[in-house]
């Protein structure tokens, strides 16, 4: 108890208190006292070492504190893109077919004397450049050889092989296909055919076209309709470029195919034309012939 | 000669104490306002110098502690306060309790984990009044269960290992306090 009537008790309440005031009253006021940032100055270099220090203690608790967290919200994170993912595959998917499905009704708008089955291309001829292809329609779905197939874009091929519930077409770019053809600007008739060596590039070729045929580069060329497969009038492709057959007094043109063979579309789908009536009128489904 | 002479070792004491417990208490003031504020999964920031303080009173004599208890508070306030501060008052408190009570218990670490409790108590008290100083009339219940209790809980716990750090430093200064050094 004499230490609480010494006077230097005394005087240690009476600094605490001034050291409580004063300090609270400058703060009040909005001002700092010299002692106080004087001490803050030495004390930075300090402090500043302690909190790169906490800041790698706390990094490295929080490796085990925020680790089921992290993995939780991952796992949430996932399986949220995921589903985005399915989501955006589903619409890529709708709209490949609606896509799809406007290109055929435009087909059927555009030449009502088609009668039309779509197919699917289920496999490919190995290679980069695929020009024979099977679809899933055979003969139990009415398709005969020689049946023309073609997309939204222009001719395609024709049915060479068929089997129950499948057949083979051979593409427009391929050496065994031949077609007879016009150009639209001035009715320069030639035939189409496929080359073995244009078609690494995915071209094919106008032949028989007379040396003084007014012919040039972006004519677009027509299926002519005079042989038995395809109808008249199918967009074949473009001319993109000419020269003088080294063997005749005639002209040979190059031709881009109107269809892009290697990217069919996300459907793979085609239309196989089962049967055509050349005067417009109802369809013939007999038109291809075995 | 000899009052000089007595003097002279009172004076050497005295600086020997304010070096020692000056580094101390500046070196945990700028631990708690910088490395403790920064660990973020702790639930609240320890008064490790209120524990300091506590450690002093029961290795050094109620004097001493009560200088540092004023001393801490000054820096922790100067370091890491802001706006109306009550710790020199409160650390003076605590030193004084402290030492008060070290009397009575037997000098062990255990009973210095005890002694934390009481200490860290006045700590809590001293900071209700601060609030309510600060903020009006806060609710005792929410007050008690987001500050005070994680705060008395961080500060006992954290000021544990300052009962060996203040004991080593005790023996640099040839402190005469309750507990054996």
């Amino acid at each position: 108890m004499k230490f609480y009537r010494s006077k230097f008790f005394i005087i240690c309440v009476a600094v605490a208190i001034v050291l409580v005031l004063v300090p609270s009253a400058l703060s009040v006021f909005g001002y700092t006292d010299l002692v106080r940032s004087g001490l803050k100055t030495v004390a930075k270099p300090f402090e500043w070492c302690g909190s790169k220090v906490s800041e790698a203690v706390s990094g490295f608790v929080s490796v085990f504190t925020e680790y089921d967290k992290l993995k939780e919200e991952n796992e949430e994170l996932r399986e949220a893109l995921e589903n985005a993912e399915n989501k955006a595959y589903e619409n890529s998917v709708i709209q490949a077919e609606n896509d799809w499905l406007k290109s055929y009704l435009k087909v059927k708008t555009d030449h009502p004397q088609f009668a039309i089955t779509d197919a699917t291309i289920v496999s490919r001829q190995a290679g980069n450049y695929a020009t024979v292809l099977t679809l899933n329609r055979g003969t139990v779905h009415g398709i005969k050889r020689n049946m023309s197939v073609i997309t939204a874009d222009g001719v395609f091929g024709y049915v060479n092989e068929v089997g129950l519930d499948w057949c083979k077409v051979v593409s427009l770019v391929e050496t065994a296909s031949s077609v007879s053809a016009y150009t639209d600007r001035t009715g320069t008739v030639g035939v189409v055919e496929g080359n073995s060596l244009l078609r690494e590039d995915g071209l094919c070729r106008m032949t028989y076209i007379d040396a003084s045929a007014d012919i040039k580069v972006g004519d677009k060329v027509y299926t002519g309709g005079n042989g038995k497969i395809y109808p008249d009038g199918l967009l074949i492709g473009e001319v993109v470029s000419i020269e003088a057959d080294e063997y005749s007094r005639t002209l040979v043109a190059h031709i881009e195919p109107a269809v892009d063979f290697s990217d069919i579309g996300a459907t793979n789908k085609v239309m196989i034309i089962t049967g055509y009536n050349t005067t417009g009128g109802t369809k013939d489904e007999t038109s291809p012939q075995e | 000669m000899r009052p000089h002479r007595r003097n002279d070792i009172n004076r050497e004491a005295v600086i020997k104490r304010i070096l020692v417990w000056g580094a101390l208490l500046f070196i945990l003031a700028v631990a708690q306002c910088s490395f403790f504020t920064g660990l973020t999964f702790m639930p609240a920031v320890p008064n490790i110098l209120l524990g300091a303080v506590a450690a002093i009173s029961v290795f050094d004599t109620q004097r001493s502690a009560a200088v540092c208890g004023i001393a801490a508070g000054f820096l922790g306030d100067a370091l890491g306060g802001s706006g109306i501060s009550l710790s020199p008052l409160a650390l003076l408190v605590v030193a004084i309790v402290s030492a008060e009570l070290s009397k009575k218990l037997i000098p062990n670490f255990f009973t210095w984990a005890v002694l934390l409790i009481p200490a860290s108590l006045i700590g809590s008290v001293f900071t209700f009044v601060n609030l309510f100083i600060s903020f009006g009339r806060p609710s005792f219940a929410s007050v008690f269960k987001s500050i005070l209790l994680p705060e008395l809980l961080m500060t006992v716990i954290c000021s544990l290992p300052l009962f060996f750090i203040v004991k080593l430093c005790a023996r640099l200064i040839d402190a005469k306090g309750k507990f054996k050094i």
